[in-house]
């Protein structure tokens, strides 16, 4: 009962039409799973289950979403990666799960580009560096200057060793010759709040996250790390614009399938999202989330994927993180 | 002899769990005080078990009033079991399956029981399981073994 | 605008007919599947989540809010009458819940469960309501040092959860303490007592611990008596439909201190909720006439952590609602309920949307009352219940257990680690050691070490910082003062069982 109304709900108000591509098999012809590496809640899932409603209208199949969080997200995808590859388990993941933890926690239960098929990206998550207000740096390059001389040093709220935000962290301080203290939060919540409180100086914040405290004064947004601004905070310059050419640093949804699935399906489901990820409202609901909703093709994600392969985990090693 | 051979063994247990955690936690690193390193507390924790332990051991040694202890082994083996094979079964026996061996592996935990009664049951809330769990709240689980689908 | 008019819009909002039934969808479906073992208010509301893709975000929230009570309240009735704490909370529940059970008094325990919650929910919600932005301050006024020393108050009152001896007492705290060690370590990322077993580099997950130390330990246990005619639990005899005057007297003086303890922990986002229906089982021990009751089936003990645990989940709303930041697990589903439906989560919500904001506060009200009206006469169902035959019940408890420990994250590791666990707690409660204080140091030891750590990291290893904040100091003052009253067996009336004992 409670699942036909589920069904129902979601059919007749996301009654969108795309029309499904012609498929050579009868794929599919029963649900398929969308396996999220993190609990419910939280960027990817709700990317997950964005999609996963505007499939289910695509292909007239039900698209579940199920969440298998742990290991930072190595048990789902040690799940995909294992499955059968017959189009009916797909993987939803991000940098961390895909690129991170495996170095991180030394273990190789998957290697991203031999045990999936990249299909497509889903969005891309920019952050911004915000500082307490009382911080004096009103810039990058005032910002790079204090924490050259600082004493003690600046204090940095990170949401856990490894995330994205803590690497950014450890690029930059790379990159910029700086060096400050890293306090790890279990999740972002705490560290925002510390930034809030001012007993710790900043951090690096999804920009859904910060916009509040930007424009109320709370903190002060210093540069995004994304290539180009983003369209919430016109007025913050990104690194690259503060000199810092090679600084990029975003979180990337895509959808992944076990390797060995068959072309047609991975073709079938790359051209879905091309054309849901560009519907206005998909878009609205992933800027909503601060990220930007983009497919890329499965060749060209494939690449961009490798190329963060390399720069990541030169910043992983160089920083020595390292669970054991 | 000792009469509260009971919190003797519970003593023991403490002191048994205490030194595990400090031989397991010698390498996690000590740190600085601007940086504690994760083993300063388990091996903290470790120290006051062990002292914890010995405590209520010596404590029980001088009591007057005696307890033992003894396990029902039937249940403990099997109530533990009977979860076990739910858990080994669920990925490849499927859901209804996995729920009727858990039943009638859990009813063997007591002796004299109708055996009829253990296979109506193992039925009946295989069926209920089922249903309520699989149809009704969509866990991700498969329904039957991965051979018959 | 004023206070009243937030209200007037507030339940303009939630008493239209759709959002009306919406309200009650939640709580029904909240209540049926929290019951249930093992399935909290997380693993009920990810499941129910796609129930509201298709509604406006108000209705949306509301029902999930109404799931969330809905479940919690489900929760407690099953630590009552099966043993089987599902959360944090009904683990204080717990202990005096299933002994009134088994004295017959399933029904009085229930009773006064829905009646505390019901209270505790009307202060809460206007609390939110009345002082929600001043009452982030307090969220932000707590650092590192203050949470170290509220965890270090909270550890050595959960001495006080035992009956028995205090060595042991204290001693399962400390295994609980080490327990909560395995995992990932938060301040360093490094993995402890994991054994390369990537199931636990996030830790031993609660539910898994306490249905297994609770539940299955309890089956093993029933079993091992051979009478068949009242292994578990007794029925109650008195057919009075509320509470005798005896009880309500005993229990309203509990459910009005439960609530101001929950209210005011439930606001700090790092763990204070966790401590709320504990604090007030301590209190409630602490100044009782005759402390020895407690653990043996008191009706203070049932009433005063449930309205703390109540109040605690109302106020937990607050840093989500004026911070925009989740203090728990629901909460950050909450959020992402509402960027799904395309809003913005943040301070702003209660200024962009007014009638979300106090709608949702007015629907909370309304689902603690349709949860009494709905309740009260289902306890009679309940307790209905137990006269089942045990030989027909444990295996239905142990299959629900098990189901409900998978249902947590989609994984068989947790059912392994349940089972464990019921082997260990068997061996512990045949060593006369009781769960309970094991259970709150697993739960506030990685919050205490992680503090502490951090705090001295950002004093730069100063560790004078946790005498010279006001509140720190007065709380490890409290602390000192507790140890002090608990290590004196001759004025304390609190240990004097246990000491005697020992002597």
């Amino acid at each position: 009962m409670l699942r036909h109304l589920i069904r129902a709900c979601a059919v007749a108000t996301l009654a969108v039409a795309v029309a499904a591509p012609a498929v050579a098999q009868s794929w599919p012809d029963k649900t398929v799973r969308l396996v999220v590496p993190y609990p419910p809640g939280g960027n990817v899932d709700g990317a997950a289950r964005i999609i996963a409603a505007k499939l289910q209208d695509a292909f007239g199949k039900p698209f579940v979403v199920e969440n298998k969080p742990g290991a930072g997200g190595m048990i789902a995808g040690e799940t995909v990666a294992r499955a059968a590859p017959d189009g009916y388990t797909l993987f939803v993941a991000a940098n961390g799960p895909l690129l991170f933890s495996p170095i991180i926690f030394g273990r190789t239960p998957y290697v991203w580009s031999k045990d999936f098929e990249t299909i497509s990206s889903i969005s891309f998550t920019p952050m911004v560096l915000q500082v307490y207000p009382s911080v004096p740096a009103k810039t990058v390059a005032d910002f790079i200057a204090l924490a050259k001389t600082s004493d003690p040093k600046l204090i940095m709220a990170s949401p856990g060793a490894g995330t994205t935000n803590h690497l950014a962290s450890e690029l930059l301080q790379k990159l910029a010759g700086a060096k400050w203290t890293t306090v790890h939060y279990k999740g972002n919540a705490p560290a925002t709040t510390d930034v809030l409180a001012g007993r710790v100086q900043f951090n690096f914040d999804q920009v859904s996250v910060a916009l509040p405290y930007v424009k109320d004064g709370k903190t002060r947004a210093l540069a995004v790390t994304s290539a180009t601004r983003v369209p919430q905070l016109p007025d913050v310059p990104t690194f690259q614009e503060a000199g810092f050419a090679d600084f990029e640093a975003t979180t990337f949804t895509g959808l992944f399938a076990p390797a060995k699935t068959p072309a047609a399906v991975v073709n079938a489901l790359a051209d879905a999202l091309a054309k849901i990820l560009a519907e206005p409202e998909v878009v609205e609901r992933f800027a909503t989330m601060g990220s930007e909703a983009r497919a890329m093709k499965p060749e060209a994600f494939h690449a961009y994927v490798a190329k963060l392969d390399a720069r990541w985990t030169q910043v992983i090693k160089d920083a020595n993180i390292k669970a054991e | 002899m000792v009469a509260n051979v009971r919190d003797v063994l519970a003593g023991l247990f403490f002191v048994a769990v205490g030194v595990a955690v400090f031989l397991l936690s010698r390498g996690y690193g000590i740190g600085t005080p601007a940086h504690l390193g994760p083993g300063v507390f388990p091996m903290l924790l470790s120290g006051l078990l062990v002292a914890l332990g010995i405590a209520i051991a010596l404590v029980a040694v001088r009591d007057k009033v005696a307890a033992a202890v003894g396990l029902s082994w039937r249940p403990l083996l099997l109530v533990t079991a009977a979860v076990g094979v739910f858990g080994f079964g669920l990925d490849t026996l499927g859901l209804f399956a996995s729920v009727a061996l858990m039943v009638l592996v859990s009813r063997a935990a007591r002796s004299g029981q109708s055996v009829m009664e253990s296979l109506v049951m193992a039925l009946v809330l295989g069926a209920a399981a089922s249903f309520l769990f699989y149809y009704l709240l969509g866990l991700p689980v498969p329904l039957w073994p991965a051979f018959a689908a | 605008m004023s206070f009243l008019d937030n209200l007037a819009l507030g339940f303009s909002v939630a008493l239209s007919l759709q959002n009306l039934a919406y309200c009650l969808l939640g709580t029904v479906l909240g209540t049926a599947i929290g019951v249930l073992p093992g399935l909290g208010p997380v693993a009920t509301i990810s499941m129910l989540m796609p129930l509201t893709f298709g509604l406006d975000p108000t209705t949306a929230l509301i029902l999930l809010a109404g799931i969330y009570y809905g479940a919690q309240y489900g929760g407690s009735t099953t630590a009552i009458l099966v043993n089987l704490p599902g959360e944090t909370s009904s683990v204080v529940t717990a202990i005096d819940g299933y002994q009134m059970a088994r004295q017959g008094r399933a029904r009085e325990a229930l009773v006064v469960a829905a009646l505390g919650s019901f209270f505790a929910g009307t202060v809460g919600t206007l609390a939110i309501a009345g002082f929600a932005p001043a009452l982030s301050e307090l969220a932000l006024g707590f650092g590192a040092p203050e949470y170290f020393s509220l965890m270090v108050l909270g550890l050595i009152a959960a001495v006080v959860l035992a009956h028995g001896s205090v060595l042991k007492a204290v001693a399962m705290v400390v295994l609980g303490l080490v327990l909560g060690l395995v995992g990932t370590d938060v301040n360093s990322g490094v993995l402890r007592f994991t054994f390369g077993i990537s199931d636990l580099f996030d830790g031993l997950d609660f539910v898994a611990v306490a249905m297994g130390l609770f539940g299955i330990a309890e089956v093993i246990s029933n079993l091992e008596r051979k009478d068949e005619a009242r292994a578990a639990v007794t029925l109650g005899g008195k057919g009075s439909f509320l509470l005798s005057r005896e009880d309500f007297r005993a229990a309203w003086p509990a459910v009005v201190r439960g609530t101001g303890l929950g209210a005011i922990l439930g606001i700090l986002p790092g763990g204070g909720a966790i401590l709320g229906s504990f604090a007030s089982y301590m209190l409630e021990k602490r100044i009782a006439r005759d402390p020895s009751r407690f653990g043996k089936g008191a009706i203070e003990g049932v009433a005063g952590p449930e309205s703390a645990n109540n109040a605690g989940a109302q106020t937990s709303f607050i840093p989500m609602l004026t911070l925009g930041l989740p203090s728990n697990a629901v909460m950050a589903m909450m959020i992402g309920a509402l960027i799904i439906h395309n809003i913005q989560p943040g301070p702003q919500v209660m200024n962009a949307n007014p009638s979300l904001f106090w709608g949702l506060i007015a629907s909370m009200w309304i689902g603690n009352l349709l949860l009494v009206i709905l309740n009260l006469p289902l306890v009679g169902v309940w307790v209905q219940m137990l006269r089942i035959p045990y030989r027909v019940l444990y295996p239905a408890i142990l299959v629900l257990c098990a189901i409900g420990v998978y249902s947590v994250s989609n994984s068989t590791a947790l059912v392994y680690v349940m089972a464990a666990f019921g082997v260990l707690g068997y061996v512990l409660a045949k060593l006369q050691c009781e769960p309970a204080p094991l259970l709150l140091g697993f739960v506030l030891g990685p919050l205490m070490e992680e503090n502490l750590r951090r705090a001295l990291t950002i004093s730069g290893g100063d560790a004078s910082v946790f005498f010279t904040q006001p509140v720190s100091l007065a709380l490890l003052l409290l602390a000192a003062g507790l140890l002090v009253v608990m290590a004196m067996p001759r004025a304390s009336r609190l240990r004097d069982a246990a000491f005697e004992e020992e002597t």
